[in-house]
């Protein structure tokens, strides 16, 4: 393996993410974890953030962000004409709940931000 | 069973035959299909095909005029390609069942040269991983070596070619997810230039960094598919505009002398079977007239740092449509906000949770700077590195990994899985074309295992590529080499395997289809 | 409020952009329609759905970025916002966060006779979310109708420059105006094409800091602007009057109940997670694209009322009527357009604007931006021409016009088919004079001996043997200079 020795060196860091840190970022993403996973998902994490730490000691000042790679050299628009449009009934078809013509989920309790 | 009498012919051949009438699109696809039946157990390299699809879009092609540059060649989709009608999993539980409305820019491409769309490609789940181990179905096995990785996340697209299943097969490329699994079976692996090809219809992993390449046992082949598959499209908003060269055109053209850069100074644990076969690889190019440079990427060292924060970063976002409320598989809960939390959380394994968490972690408010942003500034450096290696050189060699396939379940620690995706990480970073040919087939431990040379370009220079990889396949004579593929049934009873996945019947789709558990 | 406190309070307004499909995917933009019909892969977020940029759109939010006076951007990021809920598709809305396309700009408003310029922060291009429904399937299910989203919207964020509902109130007509005389926005508050948020907090008076503010939602008629923000403005302050604190949270219009009521707070406090679009570059405006958008700009309707003020004398008052709304201001434009000169569509455009007022108005109705008129701008300037040169007379100009509605065709040809057309020749009148008087000789003789009341007699004799058709005023001299006995 390449570079191996950074998984040993990322076994002391116990204390950079904590438990509840990551049971936050699980229900940000929306995904429900058992305390089992938590806690693997937290070691991981945490080497991995660890592993990522070298970029710390990159000088990035004055340098843009590639958001995409050999950008493109012109605008890409689409003309205002209808296109590729889903029949209904194909769309509901494969809803895992459909009601009344509609997507439908349980009641909705809160509201759109 | 000779393995080699039963692999299917090239693309090329494949296409010439059926042109020139010499055979018909039904014979290849029927002969296909009971490839696919008799091995597919073996190799676990398909999550499903559909027979009469199969069949009917052969008769089609026989009845037409013939003059589709892949007119009845029949190619392998991998699962994260939208093909209409057909279940598209992404080798995921989530989207187990989920048929397509449309078809992917590159099923449309297909389709207009007479190609024959067959198959779904195993994967690693939503294209995350290097093993192909990811798949919520089952593992793919190395047809080299069956207890061994295909490498991933396009496996099984792999290890079909390899295996002489299929001439074409498509896979998605995000970090070395062609290239690796291409190295690793020994067959010809295309990342095209960013943008060379459309995305649209391919199941987002991370959207800077996404693309759809081909496999095949050739770089004669590659390149054949791969002008039908690139192009531009207005569905993809960073599709490009250039016009697509005829790359089996370059191959033959006569080479003029390249300047190779010989990539050195980076931190990986080469395996001396993979020195050796790279050196091998820069004999041949030698003697065909190339010179040789040392050239440094300085930045590549943090190509793994960028790329799993860039990575997951989008993954976490592209993958916050899997809700269970307009497709897929619904899991309820106490609330609705349970509901997603189980979906999500049941839905997806291991590893897509470790990315989506990471990702999310990467973008969250507090953090945003000092990684995603902080990532894309040192992915911007990387490029320069790129730019800085093209004034010179035309072309950068380099082993595709550090190490031939390994066994599977050897590697279970996810760090150690993302370090060996070091040498595919940095052209996948900066878009550039990059492609892996096998350069040897090493003696390991009493079987031979493939290993890949990668040649990466600057922007646009994929005919360059395919020159240069067809004169490592000729000079290396890797196709006979490609023909000593152990025999799967022979190696089967030898290992006491059990069969894997098998042909899906249509019940078992239908069963499984937009299920609310 | 007391005087002690003062209100702070800044809008942000979705608007609907004009387009025939929406902003990322080929599905049409007609929200109204039949649940769930107007969508396609890029509106469901299907699996390898990618979205592509809708030239219209941008082009509108563009001409939405001249008409208010902002500063457009070259370059600007469309950048996705993540949050999890059945109306968001892909589990992020496509937005722009911190390179918008349009930075600053104004509004100027006008109350209770004083002017006040509101700032604008910004205006960013983003994608509508899907609707949920109401009323229809199982009552335990929330339903969800995709036609909405995905439709190009733009959101103007004023600057906190208002203090009073009022103000909110004109801003937001005003707002409302340019949009759609700049044709990016039907205005429809009720449908929700034209959608308003309102920030709200109050300070003590001459305190430069802000106050803790409340966002408040459901305000989907200027009345309901009005009475959430006095609501609020004066809920906060017993809240800071009765030693409280005033919680930022989002707040909505409860109409029958007439207040403001916090929304369920999520069950965690949101973290957008906003970064750049890696499916999008950037937003590229280029020379071509602007000039199409200047060029597409129309006359806006603070300039169009100068200028038909300076120089079609119209007062303020016929001025505002007429430029209520694009499609009537339009009508009058092109009926003036019919004049022959500059010199007669300025003396034209005060009789025209009359006749629109008293007669056509009322027939009039609008749908969106367009307007259906019962008459074209041709017939009625022909109409008010012939009543103008006297060839016919006002009170005929009735019958011709309800003639028109009928049965449509042109007021000459109606005037010369029914014989309607104005006598104001002095021999011809003076004709029918003589022979009047010549039939009453006892009551010209009456008149002559000091009955002037007689007068009206005469007229009324001539109007009827003329079918109304004698030129009051020629006549009126005529009968005179007859009466007087110059030619009797």
């Amino acid at each position: 393996m390449v570079d191996g020795k950074s998984m040993s060196e990322a076994e002391p860091q116990i204390e950079r993410l904590a438990a509840d840190q990551v049971r936050a970022i699980a229900r940000l993403a929306r995904l429900a974890c058992t305390d089992l996973e938590i806690e693997r998902l937290r070691t991981d994490l945490a080497a991995i953030l660890k592993y990522i730490d070298r970029l710390e000691g990159v000088d990035v000042s004055g340098v843009t962000d590639t958001m995409h790679p050999d950008r493109q050299e012109a605008q890409s628009f689409r003309n205002d004409v209808p296109g590729l449009h889903l029949p209904r009934e194909e769309a509901l078809a494969a809803a895992p709940r459909a009601d009344a013509g509609a997507f439908a989920v349980q009641k909705v309790m809160e509201t759109s931000p | 069973m000779n393995a080699a009498s039963t692999q299917a012919m090239s693309a090329v051949g494949v296409r010439d035959a059926v042109v020139s009438g010499r055979r018909s699109a039904q014979s290849v696809v029927e002969e296909t299909l009971s490839r696919l039946s008799s091995l597919n157990g073996i190799y676990g390299a398909l999550l499903g095909w559909d027979r009469e699809v199969a069949l009917a879009q052969a008769a089609a092609v026989d009845r037409g005029p013939k003059t589709g540059r892949l007119c009845g060649v029949p190619v392998l989709m991998k699962d994260n390609i939208c093909v209409r009608g057909q279940e598209v999993s992404c080798g995921s539980r989530l989207l187990a069942g989920w048929r397509s409305p449309y078809d992917a820019h590159v099923v449309e491409r297909l389709r207009a040269e007479g190609a024959i769309v067959l198959g779904r490609a195993n994967m690693d789940e939503f294209a995350m991983g290097s093993s192909n181990e990811n798949s919520a179905y089952h593992v793919v096995r190395n047809p080299w070596d069956l207890t061994r990785v295909p490498g991933g996340s396009s496996g099984g697209s792999a290890a079909a070619v390899a295996a002489g299943l299929v001439p074409l097969a498509l896979g998605s490329d995000t970090g070395g997810s062609v290239r690796q699994p291409g190295a690793f079976c020994g067959v010809t692996a295309v990342k095209p230039t960013y943008g060379r090809v459309s995305r649209y219809g391919l199941v987002a992993f991370a959207s800077s960094l996404d693309q759809i390449g081909p496999f095949a046992a050739s770089p004669a082949d590659a390149a054949l598919a791969l002008e039908v598959l690139a192009g531009h499209d207005g569905r993809d908003a960073t599709s490009r505009r250039a016009p697509v060269p005829r790359y089996g055109g370059e191959i033959a053209s006569s080479q003029q002398p390249l300047t190779i850069g010989r990539l050195v100074g980076l931190p990986a644990a080469l395996d001396p079977a993979v020195v050796s076969g790279l050196q091998e690889a820069e004999r041949v190019l030698a003697e065909a007239g190339h010179r040789f440079v040392d050239i440094q990427l300085p930045c590549a060292e943090h190509a793994v740092a960028i790329y799993y924060i860039v990575a997951s970063a989008e993954a976490s976002s592209n993958l916050s449509r899997f809700d269970g409320v307009r497709y897929g598989v619904c899991v309820e809960g106490e609330s609705l906000v349970d509901t997603y939390a189980q979906t999500r959380g049941q839905g997806f394994g291991a590893e897509v949770k470790r990315r989506i968490m990471l990702g999310t972690f990467a973008l969250a408010s507090g953090y945003y700077d000092a990684y995603y942003a902080k990532a894309q500034k040192v992915r911007t450096l990387l490029c320069q590195d790129f730019a800085r290696a093209f004034s010179q050189c035309d072309a950068i060699l380099s082993p595709t990994t550090p190490t031939p396939a390994f066994r599977l379940g050897e590697v279970a620690d996810p760090l150690s899985m993302y370090l060996a995706d070091i040498f595919t990480l940095p052209a996948s970073l900066a878009g550039l074309p990059a492609l892996s040919v096998p350069c040897a087939f090493a003696d390991w431990e009493g079987v031979k295992l493939p290993l890949g040379a990668q040649l990466i370009g600057p922007s646009l220079t994929e005919g360059r590529l395919f020159a240069l990889a067809d004169t490592l396949y000729r000079g290396l004579d890797i196709a006979s080499q490609q023909l000593q593929l152990p025999d799967p049934v022979e190696a089967t009873a030898r290992l006491g395997l059990k069969p894997l996945g098998g042909e899906w019947s249509d019940a078992r789709i239908a069963e499984k289809g937009g299920a609310h558990v | 409020m007391s005087s002690a406190f003062e209100a702070v309070i800044g809008l942000e307004v979705h608007a609907q952009l004009l387009t025939t499909t929406k902003l990322f995917c080929p599905a049409e933009a007609r929200f109204t329609d039949v649940p769930n019909t107007h969508i396609g892969p890029v509106t469901l977020g299907l699996p390898g759905a990618l979205p592509a940029v809708n030239e219209a759109a941008i082009r509108l939010a563009v001409m939405a970025g001249l008409a208010l006076g902002c500063d457009v951007q070259r370059e600007s990021i469309f950048a996705r916002k993540h949050y999890f809920y059945p109306d968001l598709p892909k589990g992020y809305q496509i937005s722009q966060f911190d390179r918008p396309l349009n930075v600053g700009g104004y509004v100027d408003i006008e109350v209770a006779g004083k002017r006040k310029r509101v700032t604008l922060e910004r205006i960013h291009v983003e994608e509508d979310a899907a609707k949920n429904l109401h009323g229809v399937g199982s009552a335990s299910l929330s339903h969800i109708d995709f036609n909405r989203a995905g439709i190009p919207l733009i959101e103007i964020v004023s600057n906190p420059d208002m203090a009073s509902s009022e103000e909110a109130e004109a801003y937001l007509r005003s707002l409302r105006e340019i949009l759609m005389f700049a044709g990016v926005n039907d205005g429809n508050l009720e449908e929700g094409s034209f959608r308003c948020d309102a920030n709200v907090s109050i300070r003590p008076v001459g305190s430069k800091t802000l106050g803790t503010r409340t966002e408040l939602k459901n305000i989907n008629s200027f009345r309901f602007v009005r009475k959430a923000i006095d609501y609020e403005i004066a809920r906060q302050e017993s809240v800071i009057v009765s030693g409280g604190q005033v919680v930022q949270e989002t707040r909505s219009w409860n109409e029958n109940e007439q207040k403001t009521v916090a929304m369920r707070s999520k069950e965690f406090a949101h973290d957008y997670r906003y970064f750049p679009d890696p499916d999008l570059p950037p937003l590229v405006i280029d020379e071509t694209l602007l000039e199409h958008a200047r060029v597409a700009l129309p006359e806006l309707p603070e300039a169009l009322r100068t200028r038909w003020k300076s120089v079609y004398g119209l007062s303020d008052y016929d001025a505002g009527v007429l430029s209520a709304h694009p499609g009537l201001a339009r009508f009058f434009e092109s009926t003036l357009a019919h004049a022959a000169d500059e010199a007669a569509r300025a003396d034209a455009a005060k009789p025209v604007a009359n006749y629109l007022q008293s007669e056509v108005l009322r027939e009039v109705s609008y749908d969106g931006l367009s307007a259906q008129f019962p008459v074209t701008p041709k017939a009625l300037f022909e109409l008010v021409s012939l009543v103008m040169s006297g060839e016919l007379s006002s009170k005929l100009a009735k019958q011709v016009y309800a003639e028109l509605l009928a049965r449509g065709g042109s007021p000459k040809a109606i005037v010369a088919a029914q014989g309607l057309s104005q006598i104001s020749d002095r021999g011809e009148l003076l004709a029918v004079v003589q022979d009047i008087l010549t039939a009453n000789p006892d009551k010209v003789a009456a008149y002559r001996q000091g009955k002037l009341g007689l007068k009206g007699f005469f007229v009324g004799q001539v109007m009827q043997r003329t079918a109304g058709r004698a030129n009051p005023q020629a006549l009126g001299e005529v009968l005179d200079a007859a009466l007087a006995g110059d030619s009797a």
